[in-house]
């Protein structure tokens, strides 16, 4: 079957109902910039944040709770008119597409500097509206394979990374990072099975530096996706094991890109008079 | 060939899609500041050792300590990067905001980075104040007394062990 209109809206009701997951986690956690009410702001060594702190926006943030609701909202609403715009087949899609894009890097960057959360997450809310804001198949067909190839790039620069630091020669590595990662937990906790298990982890060396081997084979395997989308079905399920792996021994939320795995389901539908690139 | 495809249907947007690889390779080789969407992916790629000193957050509420293994996930992150951030705020925006006003002074642009801007005007009673909220929120206890520390552990018979005594975090003041 090759790529058709129905495939867009698929891929746009796949978008909402991430978006809207991840959002009520945001929502339940309190990670909204309306439920966080920031009093400081972090700046970091980023282009973009310290041209956008030019308008004074990370103060009028921490002044007005009618501003931090606005941008609250907004950040809710897009998405959903994004898909709506796709399903009714509005002519203005590319329009909201950029606004939501634009949107979202703006979103991202001040409230990644009054939480914990990291910028890459967004990374997902940014270039997934680019594949939506195509107007016909072929267009959805060019930028699925785009976005897909950049989030190749973004996975396996991080185990390149790795490789290039020595970590990945480093036996004591896996046990390191879960003493780091876990420690404020460790040191208050009363003993319970999630502490037993990270502390066997943290003294068999070994045994948890398979965990870290095997985490940065999973995101070295994503270079595979550059040749071939022969393995893309494969790749989700790798993925998926990632993200839970990352989410029940880390304690990391990553679920943020769980979007991006309809690249690699849509990469295998061909377009219409087009021959397969693998 | 995708690329070769890409071209032929819109040239455009292959030299978008080729500039954004270029200079998220230029971002990542240099190391140094990012450009968002341009970001850098090293995720736990530096080297951490079992030896390595651990500096914890410990708190406590109503002089009891707070047992993190309790909380959620987020919860926990919140409690302990709030401090932990707002501790470095004031020397980390001095710092970036010098470096960034250095460089994007060569793009003329540095001229209009007001350092008011760039600069928190928080106190630490207005920081104890939104941090006890934010613990009551997170916790669900009524906070009357509220405290944090910093301390090192290190690894010592298969167990965090403290080695050295607790340091009291100043962007907490007492209430």
């Amino acid at each position: 079957m090759s790529l058709s209109e129905k495939h867009i809206k698929q891929f746009s009701w796949f978008y909402l109902l991430c978006f809207l997951m991840n959002y009520a986690w945001f929502w339940w956690n309190g990670l909204l910039f309306s439920t966080l009410n920031p009093v400081f702001f972090l700046n970091g060594l980023d282009f973009t944040r310290n041209l956008l702190m030019l308008t004074n926006l990370q103060h009028w943030l921490i002044k007005s709770y009618w501003l931090r609701i606005v941008l609250d909202v907004v950040y809710l609403l897009l998405p959903v008119l994004l898909t709506i715009a796709n399903l009714r087949s509005f002519k203005a899609k590319p329009v909201i597409a950029t606004a939501t894009i634009v949107f979202t890097i703006v979103y991202a960057i001040f409230f990644t500097s009054i939480s914990y959360v990291s910028m890459q997450g967004f990374m997902s809310w940014i270039l997934i509206p680019l594949i939506l804001s195509a107007t016909s198949a072929r267009k959805f067909y060019y930028y699925i394979h785009i976005v897909r190839l950049l989030f190749i790039t973004m996975f396996v620069a991080a185990a390149v990374e790795k490789i290039a630091s020595g970590a990945v020669f480093n036996v004591e590595q896996m046990s390191g990072i879960l003493l780091k990662q876990h420690g404020v937990y460790l040191v208050s906790s009363n003993g319970n099975g999630f502490t037993q298990f990270i502390y066997f982890l943290i003294n068999h060396k070994t045994t948890s530096f398979i965990f870290y081997i095997a985490g940065t084979a999973a995101e070295l395997l994503f270079a595979v996706g550059l040749f071939t989308r022969k393995y893309d079905r494969l790749l989700i399920i790798v993925f998926c094991t990632f993200l839970l792996a990352d989410y029940f021994v880390m304690q990391i939320y990553y679920f943020i890109w769980l979007v991006f795995t309809g690249c690699f389901y849509f990469s295998a539908f061909p377009l219409d008079e087009k021959r397969e690139y693998n | 060939m995708f690329l070769k495809d890409l071209w032929l249907y819109n040239k455009k947007v292959t030299l978008a899609f080729l500039l954004f690889i270029l200079l998220w390779f230029f971002f990542n080789v240099k190391q140094g500041a990012v450009a968002t969407p341009i970001l850098q992916y090293a995720m736990f790629s530096e080297n951490y050792h079992l030896g390595d000193t651990q500096n914890i957050v410990r708190l406590f509420i109503n002089n009891q300590p707070v047992n993190f293994s309790e909380l959620s996930v987020s919860g926990r992150d919140q409690l302990q990067v709030s401090l932990e951030n707002y501790a470095r705020q004031q020397q980390t925006n001095e710092l970036f905001f010098t470096t960034m006003q250095r460089i994007l002074n060569k793009a003329g642009v540095g001229q209009w980075m007001k350092k008011e801007y760039y600069t928190n005007t928080v106190t630490d009673q207005q920081f104890t104040e939104w941090y006890t909220q934010l613990a009551e929120r997170i916790t669900g206890e009524k906070i009357i007394h509220l405290s944090a520390f910093q301390q090192k552990f290190i690894l010592q018979n298969g167990r965090l062990t403290p080695v050295a005594s607790p340091v009291k975090l100043n962007g907490i003041v007492a209430f």
